[in-house]
């Protein structure tokens, strides 16, 4: 108590008088309940998700409604199973592997090709990619429309891989671009030394290096391919060739929403996610950890 | 409790059956009508079974039709178009019933052939001279299906050229649980009276409901309770649509309607955030007692939802009124579109509406709720036998049937109609100045009288850019 | 090394290497690299708004593909519309707002989740869900649980005594904009978590050791190591949310429909009216060029000021 200081003469004052570990402890005990109080809040919105879907129909707009499904109930599930979902989910798959393919692609050789060779310009180019993000987006769907009919693409999976591409490879691209420029230069031009030609020198030693970012942008890319509605709303017009966003709004009965069934297409959609995001965590933060950013 | 949700779930599961049957008394019907269209039908060249060869063309059409019966309903229909005409079908269900994809498809060059749109939309499409005019495919129909209403007969005239062969109909009425109460809801003070005395009442049971809602149900409860009150919100002024709420007496019907919104609020519950899903959801739920509706989904719902007191649910003939008995109501029908596929876009119009086809679209898209056209149609054996036949025919009676599509019916104004020749912007005003006015006064207690002139002035803008 | 890469290089066909001599001259390298990138970039990106830029100069209703020339007229227009300027000032809220919460949850909870605990992998894998999650699909719960009369936040503030009536998130000109900007944040705080967290592990824990060992305290530790460690991706995050909010629309429209009393009408909502409802792509495309325009320079001007690599050079 010999030191005179405010904070320890304050009520808290009993605070300095523990020992170091024991404020560790309750620092760390204190943090713990703050970030179960923010799980809570992110778990929620899910748990009600997923107990709306078990709830007989009318049970939901009552009051009060019960807060656990004690009789859970399917019907909602085989309802959805009747539509189209199956062939909606296989939809999802591929147009998310197909943007994770193309975007992961295109933005590892341009960031690449940004970081390494001397094109004219460059610099100029690779700050002018992130404003492909500036343009309201409203509007872009009706000369996206007309061009890719022209093209034939629309009701086409390609087309709207390529279309939702636009999303992805901005941010993807210049996060590759930011990624190689921390990748020594010196390992490739070794090889070279040793007698590998330039392309052999990309594949062979730049590549493995910038595994981690590839990564990093594939899962950008996935989590804005999986969720992505407007552009294909825009594109597919066929209900076949529908992504399960779509599938989720024809759900809406002109104006009444099957509740029941939306929630449990949504939990279909969403619990796949949970099982991505605890096996690829890993890889998740080391991706995004590379980078100059 | 858990029987009623089965039969949600069965009843799609029954729906799809059904599909499996109805494409092969889809061909028969076909069958059966044919002998009249070679009989009556139109000098074209025709194939041996009187439909016109077709082949190479195409017909792009669209609706609105998110329920799977409705959509393997349409599929039907086009295969039989296709094999019996030889043209290729591509039919393509929106979600919402706006004119977002027709836009993109306007703006590409490439309009459809056909659409099932909304009478107001129809009125957009024709003011930027898009539409085909389908004058004889409404006289067919008419042969076919028998003599709409008079309301119904005006439907897209403009210039005495016809643009839509219109199909079915929401009308506006006043849905309450008879249960709780003895007064009949069908004036503006018995609606008063019904919302105080059940208010009152101790239960958790509100006497009344007063959505506030941003877009469509704001646009529609304005039309539908001013009318009443004999008021309107435009006239032709010369060659263009003038607003004419804040002037005159039209000034004290629409201050007197805002007030009689505020003052119901007192026996509502919370009507923020309100969407048609609400309006649809508030009796069924027993929250509140009565409420206005473009429809009959509230007493249907209930039903689904196999509340005890679902067959009490009565529906007014009409609107309540104050001065005037009149029902704002929906118009939906067949466009045609011009630039496209002429001669196939009017075949398939003749080749869907026809009777058979009509009541089966109108038994499984929203049945009951969505009111036929003709009211022949509507009397006749086919289509009451496959109404009583439905699930929710167990909660109406012949009674509450016959207020709701036949009074209503013969009491149809839709928007548009209120002047005349109709005013064909109702669409592009319903909007921000309409559902700002009545929010202001139910969110924020202004007064009606201070805020009027600036609304109606944004109001007279927007049309006056329409108009241009 | 070199060992190894003579034997990797022995298995390769000779072919193969010929082709791999092929292409590493120059134009074809460069061809190879840079430009599928920059022929999509051109083509999905830049060519659409190039035509809405080019659309901003025309008259052109929405239900006919005529364009007329008016020159600066949609801009003239759009610029003397009160309701322009009333959008763009709730556009800078509704993003200001969300960038600020986001950033500051994002990071808080980042540093929660860097740390030691049990289940760390479970709990990871939760926190990280919401960022995955369609926003389709988060729209629909928000609107399921907010509902103003059967919506369970309410329903359970309710019960626990918390609130007399049931609030009506979207639906209060109060609330509104708080109630979107929390439920996309829901969501999107997560971008920032993620990238934080990833930042936060690669920060070498011998410096937090070497400071402790010196006696610095937990705040001195956060100010001097972890803050200087998180500028260039907070520089970032803050950049790309920023501009990703302020054009947001989906979600605010399906929640609000720009509702109440306009209280949420955006300026992307009212670009959206005046193309959807008004039938004037025209304006439309004005309105959108010249959002566009204010986000460029803004951004300009945050790249001049606050660009990391810049200051690194200064000093």
């Amino acid at each position: 108590m010999s030191i005179a200081s405010s904070w320890e003469d304050g009520p808290l004052g009993f605070w300095y008088e523990l020992p170091y570990q024991t404020q560790k402890k309750i620092k760390n005990v204190l943090l713990n309940v703050l970030l179960a109080i923010v799980l809570v809040l992110i778990l929620f919105p899910i748990y009600w998700m997923i107990a709306t879907s078990l709830f007989h129909s009318n049970d939901l707009f009552t009051l009060p409604m019960p807060l656990f499904p004690s009789d859970p109930t399917f019907v909602e599930y085989r309802a959805v199973l009747e539509t189209e979902v199956v062939q909606w989910y296989t939809n999802t798959v591929l147009v998310s592997a197909g943007i994770v393919l193309l975007t992961t692609t295109a933005a590892t050789l341009g960031g690449y090709g940004l970081a390494r060779l001397d094109i004219p310009y460059k610099k100029t180019f690779a700050r002018v990619i992130l404003f492909g993000y500036m343009f309201p987006p409203i509007l872009l769907s009706i000369p996206m429309f007309i061009f890719w009919r022209q093209l034939g693409l629309i009701n086409s999976l390609p087309g709207i891989i390529l279309a939702q591409t636009a999303t992805t490879l901005p941010f993807s691209l210049w996060l590759m671009w930011q990624f190689f420029q921390t990748v020594p230069y010196s390992l490739e031009e070794s090889a070279m030394v040793g007698g590998s030609s330039r392309f052999r020198a990309f594949v062979d030693v730049a590549l493995p290096m910038a595994k981690p970012g590839m990564i990093a942008v594939a899962i950008f890319s996935f989590a804005i391919a999986w969720g992505a509605y407007t552009i294909p709303s825009i594109l597919l017009t066929d209900s076949s060739k529908w992504v399960l966003t779509l599938g989720l709004a024809s759900f809406t009965e002109a104006e009444s929403v099957l509740w029941g069934q939306i929630m449990a297409a949504s939990t279909l959609f969403v619990l796949p996610t949970f099982f991505f995001m605890y096996y690829l965590q890993k890889y998740i933060l080391e991706g995004f950890r590379a980078g100059r950013i | 409790m858990a029987m009623i949700s089965e039969r949600y779930g069965i009843e799609r599961r029954d729906a799809l059956k059904v599909i499996g049957s109805a494409a092969a008394v889809g061909i028969g019907g076909v069958a059966g009508c044919l002998g009249g269209e070679s009989g009556g039908g139109p000098t074209t060249a025709s194939s041996s079974d009187g439909w016109p060869d077709l082949s190479g063309q195409s017909v792009h059409f669209i609706t609105v039709a998110a329920e799977d019966s409705i959509q393997d309903l349409w599929q039907g229909v086009a295969s039989d178009f296709e094999n019996d005409t030889g043209a290729s079908m591509e039919i393509e269900f929106v979600e919402t019933g706006d004119l977002t994809r027709i836009i993109q498809l306007l703006q590409a060059g490439d309009p459809p052939e056909v659409s099932m749109q909304s009478i107001g939309e129809a009125y957009q499409l024709q003011n930027r001279d898009v539409l085909l005019p389908v004058d004889d495919e409404y006289e067919r129909a008419v042969n076919k299906l028998g003599k709409p209403t008079e309301s119904v007969k005006q439907i897209v005239t403009v210039d005495d050229s016809r643009y839509m062969v219109p199909l079915f109909h929401n009308l506006n009425s006043y849905t309450y649980r008879s249960d709780l109460s003895d007064i009949v809801p069908d004036t503006w003070e018995k609606v008063r009276q019904y919302a105080r005395e059940v208010d009152d009442q101790d239960n958790d049971v509100r006497g009344t409901y007063v959505p506030i809602a941003t877009g469509s149900p704001a646009a529609v409860r304005m039309v539908s309770w001013l009318w009443t009150n004999g008021g309107s919100i435009s006239e032709w002024e010369d060659d263009t649509i003038h607003i004419n709420f804040h002037e005159g007496e039209n000034r004290d019907r629409m201050v007197e309607m805002l007030n009689f919104l505020k003052e119901r609020q007192q026996w509502s519950p919370l009507g923020e955030g309100a969407d048609w899903a609400d309006l649809m959801n508030v009796l069924q739920s027993g929250t509140a007692a009565s409420t206005w509706y473009a429809g009959a989904r509230a007493k249907n719902e209930a039903i689904r939802k196999g509340r005890p007191f679902a067959k009490d649910i009565d529906i007014t003939p009409g609107m309540p009124h104050n001065r005037q008995q009149v029902s704002d109501g929906s118009a939906e029908g067949l466009i045609a579109y011009q630039g496209a596929d002429t001669q196939a876009a009017k075949t398939f119009i003749n080749y869907v509406v026809r009777k058979s086809f009509v009541v089966e679209m109108l038994t499984k898209l929203s049945p009951i709720h969505n009111v036929p056209s003709y009211p022949e149609i509507q009397q006749g054996e086919e289509y009451r036998n496959n109404i009583q036949s439905l699930d929710i025919w167990e909660g109406w009676t012949e009674e509450q049937f016959d207020n709701y599509q036949v009074q209503t019916l013969e009491q149809l104004q839709n928007k548009t109609q209120e002047t005349s020749p109709p005013n064909p912007y109702t669409s592009t005003y319903y909007s921000e100045p309409i559902w700002n006015l009545q929010n202001e006064v139910l969110l924020q207690d202004k007064d009606p009288e201070a805020i009027i002139d600036t609304h109606a002035e944004a109001l007279q803008q927007i049309v006056d850019e329409a108009q241009n | 090394m070199p060992a190894k890469h003579e034997e990797v290089r022995r298995r390769v066909h000779p072919y193969q290497e010929s082709l791999y001599d092929v292409l590493s001259k120059r134009w074809i390298f460069v061809g190879l690299t840079v430009l599928p990138a920059i022929g999509l970039f051109a083509f999905i990106n830049m060519l659409p708004m190039l035509w809405a830029l080019t659309a901003s100069f025309f008259e052109i209703g929405a239900l006919s593909p005529e364009w007329h020339w008016v020159g600066l007229e949609n801009f003239r227009i759009v610029l003397d519309d009160g309701k322009f300027w009333a959008s763009l000032f709730r556009s800078t809220v509704f993003a200001g707002g969300s960038v600020a919460l986001q950033v500051t949850a994002g990071t808080a909870l980042a540093l929660l989740l860097n740390r030691d605990f049990k289940f760390k992998r479970v709990v990871r894998a939760i926190a990280l869900l919401p960022y995955i999650v369609p926003t389709a699909v988060l729209s629909f719960i928000a609107l399921w649980m907010g509902n103003s009369r059967y919506g369970i936040v309410s329903q359970i503030l309710h019960q626990l005594g918390l609130i007399e009536q049931f609030i009506p998130w979207y639906g209060s000109p109060e609330l509104a904009m708080f109630a979107v900007i929390t439920t996309s944040s829901w969501k999107f705080t997560i971008f920032v978590t993620i990238i934080v967290l990833a930042r936060l592990q690669s920060i070498p824990s011998s410096l937090y050791e070497a400071a402790t060992v010196s006696g610095a305290s937990a705040y001195r530790r956060f100010v001097d190591i972890t803050l200087p460690n998180l500028r260039g991706v907070l520089f970032i995050v803050v950049l790309l949310r920023g501009v990703w909010m302020f054009n947001k629309f989906d979600i605010v429209y399906i929640l609000t429909k720009g509702g109440p009393l306009n209280k949420t009408t955006i300026a992307s909502i009212y670009a959206y009216r005046m193309a959807f409802d008004q039938l004037n792509l025209g304006r439309a495309a004005a309105v959108s060029t010249l959002l566009f325009l204010l986000l460029l320079g803004a951004a300009a001007v945050y790249f001049y000021y606050f660009e990391p690599s810049e200051e690194v050079r200064v000093e």
